[in-house]
């Protein structure tokens, strides 16, 4: 509580902003249980524009930013909420390695937005990324949808003056504690080795592999990771594919990916 | 005189919208809905995808309805291929999206809606003087969640619904689990009609065109595709009949029918399928159908919610769930088309 009162005199206010996103984060939010009465008597929400009419415009003491940026003016908007923002936080994959959204980066553009849209011109679309390729961002909350337990634990730390830490384990750290059987042993193409845990390896735990959700830890051996794929038969593209899923922006993959700008 | 009014960002919706209104002489000119939010190609990013890639890419179509976009993708993998699905599958699909749905209608009615109604600015805001309607919707969220978890692995974008299955089946325990929160859930339901019912709506009426499917009994999942008192349209040739449109402003594409907008959506499926509601539920049903006024829709979804507990209830109590080896299943070059009902706001 010391801690507490030196870091914050009343109690700090929270705003919640959302870019290209299928708002799943946000609702993550709402989805908690007792913790969200923590949240609400510990916070003030001061901005949550999915949930309430009257949303302040700033300064803001934390700043939870789901979704990532496809258009020049969510650019604008970013830099604005980094300015009046004295911790910003990139909430959920999307807003920190450009997610699903991100894909369309690695096809060809005008056969992307033909595809969709029958007058391109009407879509003012930009490369999709996180938010950190625009902004100077704080803490990462990683996941599709961002793991609630995550969100509480930082939001928690920051409150009492601590300083957040990062997950630095893979998903088969949490796997192997429940006892699972290996589904890479299976000769399935797992990512939970080169994927950061914290998400209690839910997928794996249920019968299906890591699909990288969390994107890839930065000591990861992705070279192993694509030369035991080889040796299961996985051809070279597929594996790319298999990157390319929630974090293909991540520069840990670069060396794999050809980035087509 | 002309009056301009713009609204940049309209709160407690999903997803980013504005609204332009043009009034003269206290007549309303023009008023159009632009939703602005980044474009995020679903229909590009899916080609070239494995197929059992396909439903994780259309989960994240949206974070309150993922379910329907991920069973849907999926629907029309297995029609695709001709994968034929057991009676287990089937009726865990149909739980999945009677989760779901309670899920999208507690969000909608209680977090987005109640609120304007009661003339609070947020349903954290009401929570103060309206304790038990919040608590409800709290419990009512997390019964909705508790569904989709069992089932589906993750509340949000769940992940165990594959093609021709499921990864696995929930434990004796968990339908147990389920079932006693249905049952004591049940007045919550009632309830949350009865609060529905009581607020006061505008008066406004006007004809639309009604779109649901009816399937064999009431529910979200295949069957055909009807409006109000028009001949039905035939599943596989759905996009000659529907057309998207591009507005110059808004990312969001709008579809017709014969160049004219319809609705979907609660109401329309309980003014198509009123005969398919459970008798008790029938009782809540306190207009004449087939009825226009777009407001009805929330007493529509509360309705709703009602029937899904009901037969997630008759489904958990008449079945048993055991693990079941998925259907092999040959990847082939074909036309797939499903047609599922999304909850909808």
């Amino acid at each position: 509580m010391l801690k507490r009162e030196k870091r914050y005199r009343k109690k700090p206010n929270l705003a919640i902003y959302s870019l290209t996103s299928c708002a799943g984060c946000q609702f993550s939010l709402l989805f908690l249980k007792d913790e969200l009465v923590d949240i609400l008597n510990n916070f003030d929400v001061v901005r949550f524009p999915m949930v309430q009419e009257i949303n302040d415009i700033g300064p803001f003491d934390i700043t939870l930013v789901e979704g990532s940026v496809t258009t020049k003016k969510e650019i604008k908007e970013l830099k604005d909420i980094r300015k009046k923002s004295k911790i910003l936080i990139a909430f959920g994959t999307c807003a920190t390695y450009g997610g699903i959204p991100a894909i369309k980066n690695f096809l060809d553009i005008t056969e992307v937005e033909e595809e969709v849209y029958e007058n391109p011109a009407v879509i003012r679309s930009i490369r999709a990324t996180g938010i950190s390729d625009h902004v100077k961002v704080d803490y990462f909350i990683r996941g599709c949808p961002a793991i609630r337990e995550e969100t509480v634990r930082i939001l928690k730390d920051l409150l009492v003056g601590k300083r957040p830490k990062q997950i630095d384990v893979p998903v088969c750290y949490e796997c192997r504690a429940k006892g699972n059987e290996c589904l890479l042993q299976k000769g399935e193409p797992c990512m939970g080795p080169i994927t950061y845990g914290g998400c209690d390896a839910v997928c794996p735990t249920r019968g299906i592999i890591c699909h990288g959700c969390r994107g890839p830890l930065p000591d990861a051996n992705i070279a192993m990771e694509v030369k035991l794929f080889r040796e299961y038969g996985i051809k070279m593209k597929d594996i790319k594919r298999f990157f390319r899923m929630f974090a293909g922006t991540s520069r840990f993959f670069a060396k794999y990916l050809e980035t087509k700008k | 005189m002309t009056r301009k009014i713009h609204l940049e960002h309209i709160a407690k919706i999903e997803g980013h919208a504005n609204l332009s209104v043009k009034i003269e002489d206290g007549k309303v000119k023009k008023c159009s809905l632009n939703v602005v939010e980044g474009a995020r190609f679903f229909e590009a990013i899916v080609r070239g995808r494995k197929y059992d890639e396909v439903s994780i890419l259309t989960s994240r179509i949206c974070g309150v309805c993922s379910v329907i976009h991920a069973v849907t993708a999926l629907n029309a993998i297995e029609n695709a291929f001709n994968v034929k699905l057991s009676k287990q599958t089937r009726l865990l699909r149909e739980l999945l999206v009677l989760g779901g749905t309670i899920q999208s209608h507690v969000m909608h009615l209680f977090f987005l809606a109640l609120p304007d109604y009661k003339g609070y600015h947020s349903a954290i805001a009401m929570a103060e003087k309206n304790k038990k309607v919040i608590s409800d919707a709290l419990q009512l969220k997390s019964l909705g969640n508790d569904i989709v978890t069992i089932i589906g692995g993750r509340d949000i974008h769940p992940f165990t619904s594959v093609p021709g299955g499921f990864s696995r089946a929930p434990t004796e325990k968990e339908v147990a689990y389920l079932l006693k929160r249905l049952k004591s859930s049940r007045k919550m339901f009632l309830d949350a009609v009865k609060l529905f019912q009581s607020l006061r709506y505008p008066k406004f009426s006007r004809e639309t065109e009604h779109y649901a499917l009816t399937p064999a009994q009431y529910g979200f999942l295949g069957g055909k595709i009807m409006c109000v008192g028009k001949k039905c349209i035939p599943t596989f040739t759905y996009d000659k009949h529907f057309q998207e449109k591009i507005r110059i402003g808004s990312t969001a594409k709008f579809v017709v029918e014969a160049g004219r907008e319809y609705m979907v959506g609660a109401l329309p499926r309980i003014n198509l399928n009123y005969d398919k509601l459970s008798p008790k539920v029938k009782k809540l049903v306190n207009w004449k159908r087939p009825s226009y006024s777009p407001y009805l829709n929330n007493i529509a979804q509360a309705i709703e919610m009602v029937q899904c507990a009901e037969r997630c209830i008759e489904i958990l109590s008449n079945n048993k769930f055991r693990k079941e080896k998925l259907p092999e299943i040959k990847p082939k070059a074909a036309r797939g088309v499903a047609v599922n009902e999304a909850p909808r706001y």
